[in-house]
């Protein structure tokens, strides 16, 4: 967390059209230059997650890949240019993301980092999004989050399925669900991925983001729950302020869907594996 | 009644696992949502679905690209 407490007359005048939004909207916008995130993962995900948090302000951001740019990628990966084909990915994402806004702090890191250098990272950072394309990376980073109490916010797709899911300190954790030894069969190399449902699958992501980096503690307090808004009636007797309504919902994963009058992601409560070899209450115990 | 990715269903089972079985899931890469709440494959073998109440099940594909 950074200790900025203004904005510059560029920012005001930049940001403008996010000031309008209601009487917090100048809280709501330092809190998010005064956020670090770290984006892991710089393909179909990583690209609109980092453009938008950077165009909409955000303070500081870490960037990791560890690819460089193919011609295959530049379909959904508009940070990309055919002339960028065969350069790193995190050194053209930055350059990208610091001719569209200079205010952002960007560090850039081409390449793996171990797991030390990672842990490092993630400490320095208010949330973790993971935007990777692997079991072991989704893996790591989720320890890593559990490991250092950082919130993650996470995006998976492959052939036409989008899913999200979103886990903190006090929910269960990803390998509560999936098997470390899952032979990831179903990838972008072998089942290719719609454009626009990658796309829209990380503005989702990083519309829950904002919400969660811009909410006070007042407003996360003033919050229904999620899952429960639904059961509240909207209407003059029980307001509730659009966006406020269910900050986040952690511990629950979300599955694209279109279906019948419904088009977006339907979330799920995510149970808690007690056994977790990452989470569980013997691993809590072992400690 | 069961409802599966909400087609009525005429299988029985007395637990999770059970369906699981009976539907040859894969042994790993699957989501299965019981009544709203996704239950990692550990709980199915302990979560019995009765007879006295509808429930809804949708099973799913996990994915982890990006």
């Amino acid at each position: 967390m950074h200790t900025e407490t203004r904005l510059s007359d560029a920012e005001f005048i930049r940001y403008s059209r996010s000031l309008m939004l209601g009487e917090t909207a100048e809280a709501r916008q330092l809190r998010l230059k005064q956020a670090r995130v770290l984006v892991l993962g710089l393909g179909g995900l990583g690209c609109p997650v980092a453009t938008t948090l950077v165009s909409a302000g955000v303070g500081a951001l870490t960037l990791i890949d560890g690819d460089n740019v193919e011609l295959s990628n530049l379909p959904r990966q508009q940070l990309y240019q055919t002339s960028d084909i065969g350069k790193p990915k995190a050194e053209v994402a930055a350059a990208r993301l610091r001719q569209h806004n200079p205010h952002p702090q960007l560090q850039e890191v081409q390449g793996r980092p171990d797991e030390q250098r990672l842990r490092e990272l993630a400490a320095d950072c208010d949330v973790l999004v993971d935007c990777s394309d692997n079991l072991p990376t989704r893996l790591q980073l989720n320890r890593l989050a559990r490991e250092t109490g950082k919130p993650l916010f996470a995006g998976a797709v492959s052939g036409t399925s989008a899913q999200l899911y979103l886990l903190n300190q006090y929910s269960a954790c990803y390998q509560c669900l999936v098997d470390p030894d899952w032979q990831v069969l179903q990838n972008c190399r072998s089942l290719g991925v719609d454009p626009a449902l990658v796309t829209l699958t990380a503005q989702q992501l990083v519309w829950l983001l904002l919400q969660y980096l811009q909410t006070g503690p007042t407003d996360a307090s003033d919050a229904v729950p999620f899952g429960q808004a639904n059961s509240v009636p909207f209407g003059p007797a029980n307001p509730i302020p659009f966006g406020q309504a269910n900050p986040v919902p952690f511990g629950h994963y979300g599955r694209f869907a279109a279906s019948g009058n419904h088009i977006g992601f339907h979330w799920y409560p995510l149970h808690a594996n007690p056994g977790c070899a990452c989470c569980g209450t013997a691993q809590q115990g072992a400690v | 009644m069961l409802y599966i990715n909400q087609q009525q269903s005429p299988l029985q089972a007395a637990t999770l696992a059970d369906l699981a079985q009976q539907l040859a899931l894969p042994p790993q890469g699957v989501a299965l949502v019981l009544n709203r709440q996704l239950l990692p494959r550990v709980l199915w073998a302990q979560t019995p679905l009765s007879t006295e109440q509808d429930h809804h099940i949708e099973i799913f594909q996990l994915v982890a690209g990006g």
